[in-house]
């Protein structure tokens, strides 16, 4: 590391231990890890960012995206319910979003309206009502923004330790099921052929995205959470490689993202939410730029020869 | 002497969409390890037929007994693997390997929370050689030809060690070698007793290779043994509808 990056990164300015150690024993720190707030975003943004790519792979595959994205702004209801019901807003938003799946899925059924319709309706009408609703909350003073675009650096300990649990329980639900929704993924009509229970899958991977939507509202907010599902995916699929490749590939992306979008939120004072974003997105240029040079290169050299 | 049960029993099938019967009031068995065609023109209902037969769409009226199971039971339908039209369901750009595929095979065959044994991986090797295809195991599935994706997808049904294999139109968009090629696996397939049940178009394909028919046209045309169909009126039947039959179905 230069000696640039070194003095932008580190700071020798606070003392690691008060155990025996020299009082005058300073260790290099680095500045961005001095303060609380910063090390509890690191914490929630590096949850988010495996647990995101890991039910956004199966949403991407399926060209789900735009379901992904309509819960995500269905949350936002569900964040003005739990202010005015004063309950954490984690859970109020998975339940909102949970509601949003069932009647989606009731509508489609009784097969009054299309699809695009039912997901239309769904995605702003969530939005404006969970705008209304925090607008009337009776204390007033609730800042949208931090909802619309995430506030990372706000989250509370305890927020934290809810997205932990919720992470964990995401990723422990995906790792057991996680051969049923290769298989619906690929073929849902060759999955329910061989016997698997489509419909419970496919309720199950809905009400996983709800989870992963409501862990991420304070991290990116609600316009930009289906963003890090799908993005880093995308980013990943460029190296035409096989699923488990692809998902390992989209971990490594989203937590250099959630990783680069922090340390430049504190260092150049950037929106926390937008910055991360903004990098999967220059991630993604930089794989499809690599994708491009190299790996047609090497694929018009291998039909060539 | 104990009475065999059928690997697929029809009773009383119908099935009408948007108003419209696509076929009426039909029953036919299918024996256990036969080799059997669905044959019939464009819009005669095989599609239909095959996605009722699989549970995949509820009949009208009628039921389906798999191996003397409803088709709407886990039990009966784990007996079953399913090859569709030119790769069904699967996106185009779908970021999987062949082994990822293949493997895949043995979801239906394990409990959720079951990870895959050696006695899996075994049965998923022998997947691969008898599709020739283990060389392709590390190549992306969208990259490779219409041919070897069939190849591929018949190794996952594979893999699920079904007791009866349907396929829809699976040579369909394959060059001859390919189509030879796939035939020949279908061969070697029911050779080992498992029971085959393909759509196709081609009748000269039938008489090569099943040993019995289903002729669809809206409602059964002929059901038999293949000898008896190809040698009769039924094919002429089947493919020349009469004038008032014409204009009844095309206005």
């Amino acid at each position: 590391m230069s000696e640039y990056a070194l003095r932008f990164f580190m700071a020798p300015t606070r003392r690691i231990s008060s155990k025996g150690e020299s009082p005058n024993a300073i260790q290099p720190m680095p500045t961005i890890f001095q303060y609380d707030f910063m090390i509890r975003a690191f914490e929630a943004g590096l949850i988010l960012a495996i647990v995101a790519p890991t039910i956004g792979i199966f949403f991407v595959v399926r060209r789900y995206s735009a379901i992904a994205d309509t819960l995500a702004h269905v949350s936002l209801s569900g964040v003005a319910g739990g202010l005015f019901l004063g309950i954490s807003t984690v859970w109020s938003a998975l339940i909102a979003c949970l509601l949003a799946i069932l009647g989606m899925e009731r509508l489609r059924e009784q097969r009054i309206l299309s699809s695009d319709t039912v997901v239309s309706l769904f995605l702003f009408g969530g939005l404006a009502l969970g705008v209304v609703l925090i607008g009337l909350h009776p204390a007033g003073g609730v800042n949208v923004a931090n909802y619309l675009f995430g506030s990372v650096l706000t989250v509370s300990q305890q927020t934290v330790g809810q997205i932990a649990i919720m992470g964990i329980a995401v990723c422990l639900l995906a790792g057991i099921l996680w051969r049923s929704f290769f298989m619906i993924s690929l073929d849902e009509d060759v999955a329910a052929a061989g016997g698997l229970p489509v419909r419970f899958l496919n309720r199950t991977l809905a009400v996983l995205g709800a989870a992963v939507i409501a862990i991420s509202i304070n991290v990116v907010g609600v316009l930009l959470i289906g963003a890090l599902m799908v993005i880093p995916v995308l980013a990943a699929e460029q190296f035409r490689l096989g699923f488990r490749s692809t998902w390992m590939i989209s971990l490594g992306l989203s937590v250099c993202s959630v990783v680069f979008g922090l340390t430049a939120s504190y260092y150049v004072n950037l929106a926390s939410g937008a910055s991360i974003v903004l990098s999967a997105i220059i991630l993604f240029l930089i794989m499809m730029g690599f994708n491009k040079i190299f790996i047609n290169t090497i694929a018009n050299t291998q039909k060539r020869t | 002497m104990p009475i065999e049960i059928p690997a697929i029993e029809a009773v009383g099938l119908s099935y009408v969409r948007n108003g419209e019967p696509l076929f009426h009031d039909f029953s036919f068995t299918v024996k256990k390890g036969s080799y059997t065609a669905v044959i019939g023109p464009n819009g005669g209902g095989k599609t239909t037929l095959l996605r009722v037969l699989l549970g995949l769409l509820s009949p009208t009226s009628g039921s389906v007994h798999l191996f003397g199971k409803s088709n709407t039971t886990r039990e009966a339908r784990r007996c079953v693997g399913y090859v569709s039209q030119r790769g069904g369901l699967i996106e185009p750009t779908f970021p999987a390997t062949t082994q990822e595929m293949v493997t895949s095979g043995r979801t239906q065959r394990l409990a959720f929370w079951n990870r895959l044994g050696s006695s899996d991986r075994q049965i998923v090797e022998e997947a691969f050689d008898m599709m020739h295809i283990s060389h392709l195991r590390h190549r992306v599935f969208s990259s490779l030809s219409g041919g070897e994706r069939q190849r591929v997808l018949l190794a996952r049904a594979l893999a699920s060690q079904p007791d009866l294999l349907i396929l829809d139109e699976p040579v369909d968009g394959l060059d001859p070698k390919s189509r030879e090629e796939f035939y020949e696996a279908l061969r070697h397939i029911n050779a080992q007793g498992k029971t085959i049940l393909f759509v196709t178009h081609d009748v000269h394909r039938l008489a090569k290779e099943a040993d019995s028919a289903i002729c669809l046209r809206h409602e059964l045309v002929c059901h038999g043994a293949k000898a008896c169909l190809i040698t009769g009126t039924q094919l002429h039947d089947l493919y020349h509808p009469t004038k008032s039959e014409f204009i009844e179905h095309h206005g």
